[in-house]
C-alpha cells in the first residue's frame, strides 16, 4: 500500500480528496497523528485502506473550519484539531476542569503538542481521557459533510454520548468528519474533576478513569462537610474503561440526585455502577476485579474534594 | 514522493522523500543529523523528541511532509561551536548521561520547558521529563541538572 500524503487548505478540497470511490483510493484523516502513525506503521490503518493499493493521509490542521477555541451562543466551541495541550491550558476551558486536567493527563508533553482532541474522540477508546470531562459537560460533537449540491457544507450536531459507538467505532458515516466539540456554558456553582488509574506513574493510557460533576447550591458557609451531607446537588459522572465506550453512569446519578448525598446513598450509587458495568475481560491494563474496586473510590474522591471533606 | 523543506537549526535542508517518511527519517537521513535518536519508533519513548516552531515534539510521529516549512531544533543546535549548552554542561555535571541514548531527547524537553518558563520547578520538569525512557535509570541525575540550571540567576 502506498501512502500519499496530502494537506487540504479548504473544506472543499478536503471534501473532494474524500469522494470515495470503490475502486479508488482509501482516505484517512490526519490530525495530530500520534495514534495514526503507530498505526500505519503497524499496518493497521483501517477499513478505509484494506486492499487498496493508495491510502491518502488528509492532514486537516490548516482547514480553519477544524481550528478555534471560542465561546459562541451554543457554548464552548472547541475545534477538532486543536491540541491536547491547547485544550489543558486554554483560559476558557479552565471553567471545564474535569476537561482541562484529563487533556492535560493524556500522554505526556510532546504528545499533547500534537494530539488532537477531536483524534482523542474518533479513535473510540474506551477510556480516551478527555471523554469523561467532555460527556460530563453534555458536549455536543459536530459533524460536516459536503453539501449535496455543492454549495455551503453540512453540519449535524448530536450529543457526544451517542457518537460513541463502540471500542474504535464513532458514529461517522463516509463523507463526514469530526468538525468541533461544542460545550454548553455550566452554570457558575458548578465544578468538577477528573481522575484516572494507571500502571505507572509515568506515560501510560488508562486502566479506569473518571469525571465527577456537581453543582453547590450556596458558598457552605459553617455547612457540612463530606462524610455528612455536604448539599452538592446536580452530579454528573462518566466512566472510562468501564463499558465498552466512555459513558454516562445515570443509574448512579439518578441515586446522587434524588436524595441530599450521604454515605449510604453514595454506597448505593456506587453499587449501582457495579451492577451495571461491562469491562472488557481481556483488557491488558486493569482487571474487571481492580475496576469494581476503583469505582466507588473514584465518585468517592470525588464527593469529598468537592465537597469540602474534613480529614 | 514529496519536494519537503524543513528548517534544521538554522540551515534549510531540502529533500524529496517517501510521503511516509517521518521528520525522524528526515533529521537523520536527509539531513545527516543522528544525534536525534530512533528509540522505540512509536511515540513512547522520548528518545526523538526535536523542538519544532517552539514546541517539544516526537519526530517519529511527524511527517516530514507535514513538518515542510517548520522550524526545527535538534541536540546538534544547542552548542555554541564548542560551547556547551547550559543544559548540556549541567548534565555533565551532574554525571546524567550514562548510554546517553535518550540524553537529546532529554535535553530537547528540558530546553522546550525552559524557553517558555526559564524558573520551572520540580513539579514541572519532572512532568516536562515524564514521557521518557531512560533504561539506565538515571531519572534523578537528569532532573537535578535540569533543576540547577532553572535555579540560576537569569544572566542579563
Amino acid at each position: 500500500m502506498r501512502i500519499v500524503y496530502e494537506k487540504p487548505a479548504t473544506l472543499e478540497e478536503l471534501f473532494s480528496l474524500m469522494k470515495l470511490l470503490p475502486e479508488g483510493p482509501g482516505v484517512k484523516l490526519l490530525a495530530g497523528g500520534t495514534d495514526l502513525l503507530p498505526q500505519l506503521r503497524a499496518g493497521r490503518s483501517g477499513p478505509e485502506a484494506k486492499e487498496r493499493p493508495i491510502l491518502i493521509i488528509a492532514d486537516i490542521k490548516r482547514i480553519q473550519e477544524f481550528n478555534g477555541i471560542h465561546e459562541t451562543d451554543k457554548g464552548l466551541f472547541i475545534g477538532a484539531a486543536e491540541t491536547m495541550r491547547a485544550v489543558a491550558e486554554h483560559p476558557l476551558v479552565r471553567r471545564y476542569q474535569a476537561l482541562a486536567e484529563g487533556a492535560g493527563r493524556m500522554g505526556c508533553l510532546e504528545i499533547q503538542n500534537r494530539a488532537t482532541i477531536g483524534g482523542n474522540i474518533c479513535n473510540g477508546s474506551p477510556s480516551a481521557d478527555s471523554l469523561p470531562g467532555l460527556l460530563v459537560y453534555d458536549a455536543k460533537a459536530v459533524i460536516i459533510s459536503e453539501a449535496p449540491d455543492g454549495t455551503a457544507p453540512r453540519e449535524r450536531t448530536m450529543p457526544l454520548e451517542r457518537f460513541l459507538l463502540g471500542p474504535g467505532k464513532v458514529d461517522l458515516r463516509p463523507g463526514e468528519a469530526l468538525r468541533a466539540v461544542v460545550l454548553p456554558r455550566p452554570p457558575e456553582n458548578s465544578q468538577s474533576r477528573y481522575y484516572r488509574r494507571t500502571r505507572v506513574k509515568g506515560m501510560d493510557l488508562s486502566g479506569i478513569n473518571a469525571a465527577i460533576y456537581c453543582e453547590s447550591p450556596e458558598p457552605k458557609a459553617g455547612a457540612a462537610a463530606w462524610p455528612a451531607a455536604c448539599g452538592l446537588t446536580g452530579f454528573r459522572i462518566a466512566f472510562g474503561a468501564v463499558w465498552p465506550t466512555v459513558a454516562r453512569a445515570r443509574m448512579a446519578e439518578d441515586i446522587l440526585n434524588s436524595e441530599p448525598v450521604t454515605r449510604q446513598s453514595f454506597e448505593r450509587a456506587a453499587e449501582a455502577v457495579l451492577a451495571d458495568m461491562k469491562p472488557r475481560e481481556s483488557s491488558m491494563r486493569a482487571t474487571p476485579d481492580y475496576k469494581r474496586a476503583m469505582i466507588p473510590v473514584l465518585i468517592e474522591m470525588g464527593i469529598s474534594e468537592m465537597g469540602g471533606a474534613s480529614d | 514522493m514529496k519536494e519537503v523543506c524543513i528548517d534544521i537549526n538554522g540551515l534549510t535542508v531540502a529533500a524529496a522523500v517517501d510521503d511516509s517518511t517521518t521528520l525522524l527519517r528526515f533529521i537523520r537521513g536527509a539531513a545527516g543529523l543522528t544525534g536525534t535518536k530512533a528509540g522505540c519508533e512509536n511515540g513512547e519513548c522520548g528518545a526523538c523528541t526535536v523542538i519544532m516552531d517552539g514546541k517539544a515534539v516526537r519526530s517519529c510521529l511527524i511527517l516530514a511532509a507535514e513538518a515542510h516549512g517548520a522550524s526545527v531544533t535538534t541536540v546538534e543546535g544547542l552548542a555554541n561551536k564548542e560551547e556547551l549548552h547550559p543544559l548540556q554542561q549541567a548534565f555533565v555535571d551532574h554525571g546524567a548521561v550514562q548510554c546517553g541514548f535518550c540524553v537529546p531527547g532529554m535535553l530537547m524537553a528540558s530546553k522546550a520547558l525552559l524557553d517558555a518558563n526559564p524558573t520551572a520547578g520540580p513539579e514541572e520538569i519532572r512532568a516536562a521529563l515524564g514521557g521518557h525512557l531512560c533504561r539506565c535509570g538515571g531519572y534523578k541525575a537528569m532532573a537535578d541538572a535540569v533543576r540547577d540550571v532553572a535555579s540560576r540567576k537569569p544572566q542579563q
